[in-house]
């Protein structure tokens, strides 16, 4: 009996394996290489360096941001049908350039921003055709689907790069993750597992949870993580960066995000 | 298969052994360092894999749990077994790739199509077998893993996963009649 279930088990394991490339022959010899290098030079992991694209693209966001601001400033830039939002990728989601929004009342002891006597940029609201939730996110920052393969996702970043590990040091992006726990693991909900880091208390949508500010992941990357669970379902916000400068840079935007939130059921 | 295999003088032996290559190890020997973790880093990389189901995502957390590994090494305590540290090195590294999903999944669209793995066994119980492997959740599939893969004993097996050794021994159970709901699972997990 015993010798059965293993049996099968190990064939149900190999069968799993084999749906991977094989096992690289040099992998000890590099994961151990590689584990002294940054030993003895304390440095991180190397990330891509900047593409070109991803240069022409902090350019952009750059032209378009000071167009903005510009605009905005001599009181040309007033939000109409025909300011038209720099990505939208779908017709379905409902998504609208707006004023930025005022946010709500929130008891989040982050460091006080700058006041800079700036006008507001032009915000965009995207409205999920299926789960209802609204959200708010600077006109020139890049959204799109994302599959995880479970409940839905969006990614919403200041660069249009191809993911994370190509943003540049001024990249910030946010994962919004809304998932239903039959669907998933408890794993997922970061509000469900709690967190080995100090956090600080932050409200979505009247919803009281706590704000994870510059968590590593991994040697050259932070997240600044919100979750919470409403009506059965579990939200994420995960800022991140290659920096915590960019994080703390952003942070501002980041509350106002937050703020704009809407569970709209 | 013992509970605890790790004691006896053999073991002792083991664990002097390793006690010298620790030493060495932390003094900076990639060799001594190699000699004390290489031989588990492809077993780690298989639990990797089965936890994170991305096979760039398990050679990075691997690769970051080899680092994270030889930079605490002058924590391990004196006696502990190597393996099962490791190991939960290496789990931890997979559930933060996992809670960070945004890491591993924005890779997706750099991976090829990855072809429908071949069953060997024409039998629809394997086929169901591997079916119900896939749905257990990251840490249970785990705990089969070490346990059922990789022979670990149940408690070196409770240390990888953070657990206490009942609650090993009960979540491999639960696991074990996902797996197979009529299976006497008493005599398989002792």
């Amino acid at each position: 009996m015993t010798n059965d279930i293993r049996r099968d088990i190990r064939e149900a394991i190999d069968s799993r394996l084999r749906a991977f490339p094989p096992v690289p022959p040099d992998l000890r010899h590099r994961v151990v290489a590689e584990a002294a290098d940054r030993l003895r030079s304390g440095q991180p992991r190397r990330r891509p360096p900047l593409t070109l694209a991803t240069a022409v693209a902090v350019g952009l966001a750059i032209v378009v941001a000071g167009t903005l601001l510009y605009a905005s400033r001599t009181g040309h830039g007033q939000p109409t049908p025909a300011v038209t939002p720099p990505v939208v990728t779908s017709p379905e989601p409902t998504e609208t350039p707006t004023l930025a929004p005022t946010p709500t009342p929130t008891a989040v002891p982050t460091t006080a921003p700058t006041p800079t006597p700036v006008a507001p940029p032009v915000w965009v609201t995207y409205t999920d055709p299926q789960t209802a939730y609204s959200i708010q996110y600077p006109a020139g920052w890049y959204r799109k689907p994302i599959n995880l393969g479970v409940g839905d996702g969006q990614e919403i970043a200041n660069e249009d790069v191809p993911g994370p590990r190509q943003l540049d040091d001024a990249g910030i992006g946010l994962q919004l993750i809304v998932e239903h726990p039959q669907d998933t693991r408890a794993s997922y909900c970061p509000v469900l597992t709690g967190s080995s880091q100090p956090g600080v208390p932050a409200v979505v949508d009247g919803v009281a949870t706590t704000r994870y500010l510059a968590m590593p992941i991994q040697a050259d990357a932070y997240a600044d993580e919100v979750a919470v669970v409403h009506g059965g379902w579990c939200y994420s916000f995960i800022f991140y960066s290659h920096s915590k400068q960019t994080l703390a840079a952003h942070d501002t935007d980041i509350r106002r995000i937050i703020a704009s939130f809407r569970f709209n059921r | 298969m013992s509970d605890c295999p790790t004691s006896g003088p053999a073991a002792a032996g083991e664990a002097a052994g390793d006690e010298r290559l620790i030493g060495a190890a932390v003094a900076g020997s990639a060799d001594a360092f190699d000699s004390l973790l290489g031989p588990f880093v492809e077993s780690a990389l298989r639990v990797a894999l089965l936890m994170l189901d991305d096979s760039a995502a398990a050679e990075d957390a691997v690769q970051e749990a080899v680092f994270k590994a030889w930079r605490r090494l002058p924590q391990i305590r004196d006696g502990r077994a190597v393996r099962p540290w490791f190991m939960a090195i290496v789990a931890n590294e997979c559930r933060s790739v996992r809670r960070h999903r945004w890491w591993s999944t924005l890779r997706l669209p750099e991976l090829p199509e990855r072809p429908v793995p071949a069953i060997d066994e024409p039998s629809i119980r394997a086929v169901d077998l591997a079916r119900a492997f896939q749905r257990l959740t990251p840490q249970e599939r785990m705990l089969v893993h070490l346990y059922y893969y990789e022979d670990m004993p149940l408690d070196q097996v409770a240390v990888a996963a953070g657990l206490s050794l009942p609650a090993a021994r009960s979540r491999l159970y639960r696991a074990l009649k996902r797996l197979r709901p009529g299976l006497e699972v008493r005599e398989v997990v002792r």
